[in-house]
């Protein structure tokens, strides 16, 4: 993959600078336009005890485009604030959880937002999260784009993900 | 290829039992109440969004297939975690699910006794104040052994077989 020329990265800019334009035209209302190399897929939010404040939710994000692109917030009608957060865990399992500003979507490539990583904290719950329900939430992009993305919520992670599949037994 | 649990070294010792903790209706907790059932234990705390619900949504299905299992949550957050806290908390979750709480010192000295860590950690996040800790589970027999410890991401399945494993096992053992 590496030994990208600088040149190669500059024509990549210029060309890169064009669409990030078409997409915000495309993308001002908030629609996912048919233009965008971002797709969303598997959203899912987790159900949150009844007197739990604060949720979480996760999904697949997807970059078909050439540019490099990263998520830097989004909101929701289900919480007053909603926040990027990441789990990390030290060599000795340790596990810590803090905002970051950003969660970067390679170009060609995706980023998965996932428990025991990154995910969308949803922090002031309107109401409890609880199954069967919907979690809208628009994300904004660097770029400049938003999706809307409706994330269904489960009890328990979808099938196919890392700990829900039997080959990580 | 996610890691499976580890075996705790040596020959199996009892689990060390915890001092001053509490049910979430005051009453005092023992490992020894729940002795002759399998226990799994974790510490982890009720405000947190990501791993304690995830590993805690695998034990939860655990419980679905294996009533008889207790699962004790000892919380690691005493200031937000109080035993009115955990009482609302636990309403709505399965019975064998059993949330323990205590003064910080007592809590302190039970995670210490099975080398969980923790610490308060300000991330800045308009959720309040977070904490980092360890995610292992530690998995009890019902003679009150401890035998093995899971890490975070283990799936409940993984869980479910290692008991009925562990179950033939011992019956193979009764003459």
């Amino acid at each position: 993959m590496g030994g990208v020329s600088s040149f190669t990265r500059i024509a990549r800019g210029t060309v890169a600078g064009v669409l990030v334009g078409l997409v915000v035209a495309a993308g001002a209302a908030g629609q996912s336009p048919a233009t965008s190399p971002i797709t969303v897929e598997g959203a899912w939010a987790r159900t949150s005890p009844m007197i739990e404040r604060a949720g979480a939710a996760y999904m697949v994000i997807r970059n078909a485009g050439a540019t490099d692109d990263a998520l830097i917030g989004a909101s929701s009608s289900a919480s007053a604030v909603v926040e990027i957060h990441q789990t990390t865990a030290d060599p000795s399992g340790v596990m810590m959880m803090a905002p970051v500003g950003m969660i970067p979507v390679p170009a060609g490539g995706e980023a998965v937002l996932e428990p025991g990583g990154y995910h969308i904290m949803l922090i002031d719950l309107v109401a409890p999260l609880e199954e069967g329900a919907t979690v809208d939430l628009r994300l904004s992009f660097q770029s400049g784009l938003t999706l809307d993305v409706a994330a269904e919520v489960r009890a328990m992670m979808p099938m196919g993900s890392p700990m829900a599949s039997p080959a990580a037994m | 290829v996610r890691p499976g649990p580890t075996p705790i070294a040596g020959e199996p010792h009892p689990a060390p039992d915890f001092v001053d903790l509490v049910r979430s209706d005051g009453t005092p907790f023992s490992l020894k109440d729940e002795a002759g059932r399998w226990q799994i234990l974790f510490f982890g705390y009720t405000h947190c969004p990501d791993v304690c619900p995830a590993t805690l949504g695998e034990l939860i299905q655990l419980l679905g297939v294996r009533p008889d299992v207790r699962v004790v949550f000892v919380t690691i957050d005493p200031e937000r975690d109080t035993p009115e806290f955990m009482a609302e908390w636990t309403k709505y979750l399965p019975e064998g699910l059993v949330g323990v709480t205590g003064s910080p010192t007592a809590i302190r000295r039970a995670a210490d006794s099975y080398g969980a860590r923790y610490a308060r950690v300000d991330t800045g996040s308009a959720a309040g104040y977070g904490m980092s800790h360890t995610a292992f589970q530690y998995l009890i027999d019902p003679d009150g052994d401890l035998l093995l410890t899971y890490p975070f991401g283990t799936p409940w399945q993984a869980i479910a077989m290692d008991l009925e494993e562990l179950d033939r096992a011992s019956q193979e053992e009764v003459p």
